[in-house]
């Protein structure tokens, strides 16, 4: 186990090679490529499996560890990457308790989709090697993000990963679709990256550091000034803005359901599982930043995370595509774990995004089963019924279902039980004048929880039971291959189980209450908090009945009642239901208040370089045209007169000279004979 | 015994004279080409009667006008020569040797 | 003999072998053609050595080549102390170095590119090659001066000969815009060595006489004279008009060279010249700087959006990553050496990467250009379907181009404005504007040129010839290279970085 853990690197190395081999290669491999993606992926997975038992079996976590930083377990270093003058950028990589638990995340996921995307694309599918290199270059991206050591090599994977975005919302190009979602998400969440790296040149120039563990032991240096906290604390602000932006949170959400325009597998890893998840982890990796500075920075967090929530909650509500259902629902719930991260629930942030990433994927994955099935038809209210012909898919879909609505037993349950428990005990010292404030993140967090269960007994109900609504395209749906079916299973297993998983810690037996693992597992020195067994059971039982009473009354709305009376109801809120529909206008907003502005300030710029800045340059020049051809007048009717005026006497005079010229010879003769005695004359006469 | 000045010099003026009046009257060109050839024997015979004339008083440049004569009588065949050809290629390509024909030089 | 000379035979061997090709006739292209190839090459041959032995090699410590290696001095004009002065610090080995990888590329790239009066064409190649080369590694002003107007000519005729409809025009303005800024640059220049009474052009004694000087409103004139010269030639805005005009009319190699070569005169000028002799100056004086490479930035991202032309975007993307090095040009003008140094690597990191990623850039725009005959966006379209290695390649270099980490473009703009927050603060915002509306109008493009459905006047297009992949595989491995291992490069401009940042700290020994 030893040997896994300082190679490490290999994990990394392993989507590296199998991108870059599957690339090169494309046109002998075509469809074994994913062969390669898988083989790899697979090695890669036993490989972090490998590592997080080794990591385990290490105990409990960064005991010796400075502020909000646990000591790496292993830590690889290549100093002089960059050196920017006396400052030296290193290429670091580390493996503490929280990466180990990202590797097999990572890698499993990756290897489902990637098992399960061989049956997914049609044979006709012409990029297919496309996918599998832009999927593992993705892998190593998310891997590196997690294994690195400083923020510079993290905004490295994070872009890597924003690429990969890119390329596989747009994997079928042709289509206005794809087109329009890739450079949405990709310029989305650009804004935000600008805000990281506007963060991370703050943090440079108090600190001179950007590792992780030098900025451990700055940080909490640098706050004692209070001018500098400020500045960090603005700083800390806006390395949360990338993280809005990556985790789609409000107000830069819009990018995600746009980016299920992509093939699902890839949605599911992508803007489903991993990369997504990715502003979470930045907060929690980033925590000796967030912990140090002024509150107000986790309370805007807070918020942010449980308004988002909320928000996007309400919207699934009213999705009838069943991946935008799936990606409102991803919205609202890293809107749980930044909200986690927010409230001091480092550790039920982490546990949510991992048991998250296990179920969601698992949802997305049996959503492109049932979509590749119904010949590519996403919209709920065609589908009905499917529960008999897809059983496989049927059942994995509920084990997701039960998870995503927190149902007792299921790995969402103890995570958000954990995420709301958090948020529950918040009590923020800025806030302490006004209770109720700071009450609001859980009060949203909870509705969330309902309309979660509501919105998702909403989407099974449509999609598996009742009555087939599109009879042809029930008929032609079939259960998929096992090649699909196997990781939908292969997922399942975590996505019920992973609550469960701390208990199989080693320290467990140590410890009654094996809840409490997690918070050992997943610990931040530094962060410490304790709850009495009173708050976590009124917790529990206030999500729990949430959970249900959103099950009872989806289950009641589309089973009970007639689609004539839900359609009456519907008009009765006809306002409420035209604002929540249209996604409360914010991509119209956007649209018209930075989309449009920009282009018509970028053809007004433009304009201005053409004419005025342009226009001065040709002025000067015409300026010089003009000079010159006055200078070419005065040359012309001044100088050149005077010089004309001199012919022109000369001509005079000529034209009366010029008679004496006859022609004649022996006139001229004659001329010289009267000259030559004129002579002799005049030298007579003055001699 | 010798001869008085005055002949030799009367001689030499009238071939002059007549000599000019032949060549601004005559319209051939060989004709005018003759009476120059006259004007210039004309100044010949003045050159020799005063070398004749000044030999007495002066002998170091005794034989000075000869020389000058000499040379005119070169130059004056030259010229005929020259003149002469000038003469031949003007009636070939205009096919007279009238004077009063060719007024190119007229500006 | 050859390593005491290298720098003279890097100069000089395109010049020889342009006075071979002035005996060839016409005719014999093909002799023509490999004599070109031979003369652009041998000096990358001969600046491969340069940079193999440049740790092994000591410093000159000679007053007239302080820091210089490979130094040659013949005395030149004795009258007004100009010398015939060599030497390359670590800003001149690594311009040196672009400058003699690119010009056997676009050579390669005018091959069956150019058909009409190659020999004319291919002599002013080289001629030009000889003109960049020489600007790299001259000391003495009158030298580099001499070598800044070679340049000039070769240009305005590859520009008005082979250029495209509007090719006089463009000529016309970037003759008349380089060479008025490079008059302007002249007085100030002579003004200085008339103040200072030093005797000598020599750039390196010349700076420490003039960087004591008071900031009065001569110096500051002469300060702001040199910066014209260089500015124009960045471009800086708001000197900028010649540039996209220049490259929309030049053939695809000129094109190249104009934006990987003759746009790093200025700044390497300005790092050799302005920046060094007047210290005192620029930093009174950093902010205006800063303002205007920051408005640069901005300005350029969005009237590149605007543009219909895919070349013309291409230009003014130029205009914008320029923009980051004058940033990090003042930015290190009032910053204490320690960070100034940061700003400055990035700085000169951009121009470097900026050298590898524009012509190739320029190079991909011409493969559209010389398949479908048009460079509108609005009539180009599913590449990716048509042509996809060439729309790959495109694809590449325009992430590259935009920033992408992984890629040698991202760092140097990440470390610029790392080193440039501690000077200007929240204003490194306007440029994260930019960078945002530059990814958008690179994003917006390749939608327009290389996405969506094939189009069929453009079918049975025939892909990428051997000759582009020659062309475009060591830039592309180079900007890979230096992406994910910026080291090698920052290594050799360490030491030149540090001198720089402490004179411009008004730090040192004068």
């Amino acid at each position: 186990m030893e040997f896994f853990l300082d190679n490490f690197w290999v994990i990394a190395a392993l989507p590296l090679f199998a991108s870059a081999f599957i690339a090169m290669f494309a046109r002998s491999l075509r469809r074994n490529a994913w062969i390669v993606g898988a083989a790899s992926m697979g090695v890669a997975l036993l490989w972090s499996l490998a590592v997080l038992v080794a990591v385990a079996g290490h105990g409990e976590a960064g005991e010796a560890a400075a502020n909000y930083l646990t000591t790496p377990v292993r830590h690889l270093v290549w100093a002089d990457w960059a050196p920017f003058g006396p400052y030296r950028i290193s290429l670091g990589l580390m493996v503490d308790n929280l990466t180990a638990l990202m590797l097999v995340v990572v890698t499993l996921v990756s290897f489902a989709v990637q098992v399960y995307s061989q049956g997914y694309f049609e044979p006709s599918e012409r990029r297919f090697t496309r996918f599998y290199a832009a999927i593992n270059l993705f892998t190593l991206g998310m891997l590196g993000l997690v294994l690195a050591d400083n923020l510079f090599l993290l905004l490295i994977s994070w872009e890597i990963m924003g690429l990969c975005s890119y390329l596989l919302i747009g994997h079928w190009y042709e289509q206005e679709w794809p087109r329009y979602g890739q450079i949405k998400a990709f310029l989305t969440t650009r804004v935000g990256d600008i805000g990281l790296m506007l963060g991370i040149w703050m943090i440079f120039m108090v600190t001179r550091d950007l590792t992780w563990e030098g900025l451990a032991v700055k940080i909490p240096e640098a706050v004692q000034n209070p001018a500098t906290a400020a500045m960090l604390a603005l700083a800390a602000f806006f390395i949360f803005t990338g993280a809005i932006g990556k985790s789609a949170q409000f107000p830069l959400h819009v990018w995600l359901p746009d980016a299920m325009a992509g093939p699902t597998p890839g949605s599911a890893i992508i803007h489903a599982a991993t990369m997504v998840a990715a502003g979470v982890y930045l907060v929690a990796r980033s925590f000796m930043i967030f912990g140090n500075v002024p509150e107000w920075v986790l309370i805007t967090v807070a918020f942010v995370g449980s308004f988002t929530s909320l928000f996007a909650a309400s919207i699934a509500t009213l999705r009838h595509d069943i991946k935008e259902v799936l990606a409102y629902s991803t919205i609202s719930q890293l809107g749980y774990m930044i909200m986690a991260m927010g409230v001091g629930g480092w550790a039920a942030g982490n546990f949510h995004m991992v048991t998250h990433a296990f179920f969601k994927a698992l949802l997305f994955l049996a959503a492109g089963s049932v979509i590749a099935a119904h010949h590519h038809n996403q919209l709920l209210h065609k589908m009905g019924g499917l529960r008999k012909k897809m059983p496989v898919t049927f059942i994995t879909w509920m084990v997701g279902y039960l998870a995503l609505v927190g149902f007792p037993g299921f790995s969402g349950f103890f995570s958000k039980d954990e995420v709301l428990l958090a948020a529950y005990t918040w009590q923020p010292e800025a806030l302490a004048g006004v209770p109720w404030v700071a009450k609001l993140p859980f009060t949203m967090a909870l509705i969330t929880a309902f309309l979660t269960a509501y919105y998702m007994t909403r989407a099974t109900y449509l999609a598996f039971f009742g009555e087939p609504r599109d009879q042809e395209l029930y008929e032609h749906a079939h259960e998929s291959p096992k090649v699909m079916t196997i990781p939908l299973v292969l997922l399942a297993i975590p996505a019920a189980l992973s609550g469960w998983f701390w208990a199989a810690l080693p320290y467990h037996f140590t410890h009654a209450e094996w809840m409490k693992s997690l918070e050992h597992f997943l610990h931040l020195p530094g962060l410490e908090h304790s709850v009495a067994f009173a708050q976590e059971a009124t917790v529990t039982g206030m999500a729990t009945t949430a959970g249900l009473l959103g099950i009872f009354v989806g289950w009641y709305l589309y089973a009970k009642v007639k689609p004539e009376t839900r359609a009456a109801w519907i008009e009765a809120a006809k306002p409420l239901y035209t604002l929540i529909r249209n996604k409360y206008y914010v991509d119209e907003f956007y649209e018209m208040a930075i989309i449009r502005t920009t282009q018509a300030a970028a053809r007004m710029i433009a304009w201005f370089d053409d004419h005025v800045v342009d226009g001065l340059v040709n002025l000067v020049g015409d300026i010089g045209v003009w000079f010159a051809e006055a200078s070419a007048w005065f040359d012309r009717n001044v100088i050149d007169v005077l010089v004309v005026m001199w012919a022109d006497i000369s001509r005079a005079f000529g034209s009366v000279f010029r008679r004496l010229s006859t022609g004649y010879v022996q006139q001229y003769m004659v001329t010289f004979a009267a000259a030559v005695v004129a002579c002799v004359v005049l030298f007579q006469v003055f001699s | 015994m010798s001869l008085p000045i005055y002949f030799p010099l009367g001689l030499g003026a009238l071939l002059f004279g007549i000599g000019l009046w032949g060549a601004l009257t005559r319209t051939n060109a060989v004709r005018i080409l003759m009476f120059i050839e006259i004007m210039l024997n004309g100044v010949n015979l003045n050159l020799v009667t005063f070398n004749r004339y000044y030999w007495a008083q002066t002998p170091e440049s005794a034989s000075l006008a000869s020389i000058f004569t000499l040379f005119v009588m070169t130059v004056a065949a030259a010229e005929a020569a020259v003149g002469l050809a000038i003469i031949l290629s003007i009636s070939r390509t205009r096919g007279t040797v009238e004077v009063d024909k060719f007024t190119m030089l007229k500006g | 003999m050859f390593m005491e000379h290298a720098l003279s035979w890097i100069v000089f061997t395109p010049l020889l072998f342009a006075l071979v090709m002035l005996f060839v006739p016409k005719t014999k292209e093909k002799v023509l053609w490999w004599l070109a190839g031979i003369g652009s090459t041998i000096p990358l041959l001969l600046v491969l050595p340069l940079l193999a032995n440049w740790y092994s090699t000591p410093a000159s410590t000679e007053p007239w080549a302080e820091g210089m290696k490979f130094v040659e001095r013949i005395l030149w004009i004795k009258e007004i102390g100009v010398h015939y002065t060599l030497g390359v610090d670590g800003f001149g080995i690594t311009m040196l170095a672009l400058s003699c990888l690119l010009f056997p590329l676009s050579v390669l790239a005018s091959y069956g590119y150019i058909k009409d009066r190659v020999k004319d064409y291919l002599i002013l190649m080289l001629i030009l090659m000889t003109g960049t080369n020489g600007v790299f590694v001259t000391l003495d002003f009158m030298l580099f001066y001499v070598f800044w107007e070679i340049v000039l000519l070769p240009m305005y005729f590859l520009i008005g000969i082979w250029g495209g409809p509007r090719r006089e025009y463009a000529a016309i303005k970037f003759f008349l815009y380089t060479l008025i800024g490079s008059v302007i640059m002249l007085v100030g220049a002579i003004y200085l060595y008339v103040r200072t009474g030093v005797g000598t052009f020599n750039m390196l004694e010349m700076a420490r006489a003039t960087s004591g000087l008071p900031v009065d409103t001569l110096t500051t004139f002469a300060f702001f004279a040199l910066l014209v010269g260089f500015a124009v030639k960045v471009p800086m805005f708001p000197l900028h008009t010649w540039l996209p005009d220049a490259h929309v009319e030049a053939p695809t190699p000129v094109s190249m060279l104009l934006a990987g070569i003759l746009l790093k005169l200025g700044s390497y000028a300005m790092v050799r010249i302005s920046h060094p002799w007047l210290p005192q100056v620029a930093q009174r004086y950093a902010g205006l700087l800063f303002f205007f490479g920051v408005v640069a930035v901005l300005y350029a991202a969005a009237a590149a959006m605007a543009q219909k032309d895919f070349k013309k975007q291409v230009a003014y993307s130029s205009v914008n990553h320029m923009g980051f090095f004058v940033m990090a040009l003042a930015a290190a003008s009032v910053l204490p050496p320690d960070l100034g140094q940061v700003a400055l690597a990035g700085g000169y990191f951009v121009t470097i990467a900026h050298g590898l990623i524009s012509p190739l850039f320029f190079f991909a725009v011409g493969m559209f250009y010389e398949r479908t005959h048009t460079r509108e966006l609005s009539k180009l379209g599913g590449m990716f379907l048509t042509v996809p290695v060439i729309s790959f390649m495109t694809a590449f270099v325009a992430f590259a181009n935009l920033g992408l980490p992984g890629l040698a473009g991202f760092i140097g703009e990440f470390i610029t404005l790392t080193g440039t927050y501690p000077a200007f603060g929240l204003w490194v915002l306007v440029a994260g504007v930019g960078m945002v509306l530059t990814a958008a109008w690179h994003l917006l493009t390749m939608r327009d040129v290389l996405l969506g459905p094939a189009k069929k006047e453009y079918e049975g297009l025939p892909d990428v010839t051997w000759k582009e992949k020659l062309v475009f595989a060591p830039l592309a491995v180079l900007i890979v290279l230096f992406g994910v291992w910026p080291a090698p490069v920052l290594n050799i401009l360490s030491q030149s970085i540090e001198t720089l940042s402490q004179v411009l700290a008004l730090i040192g020994g004068n």
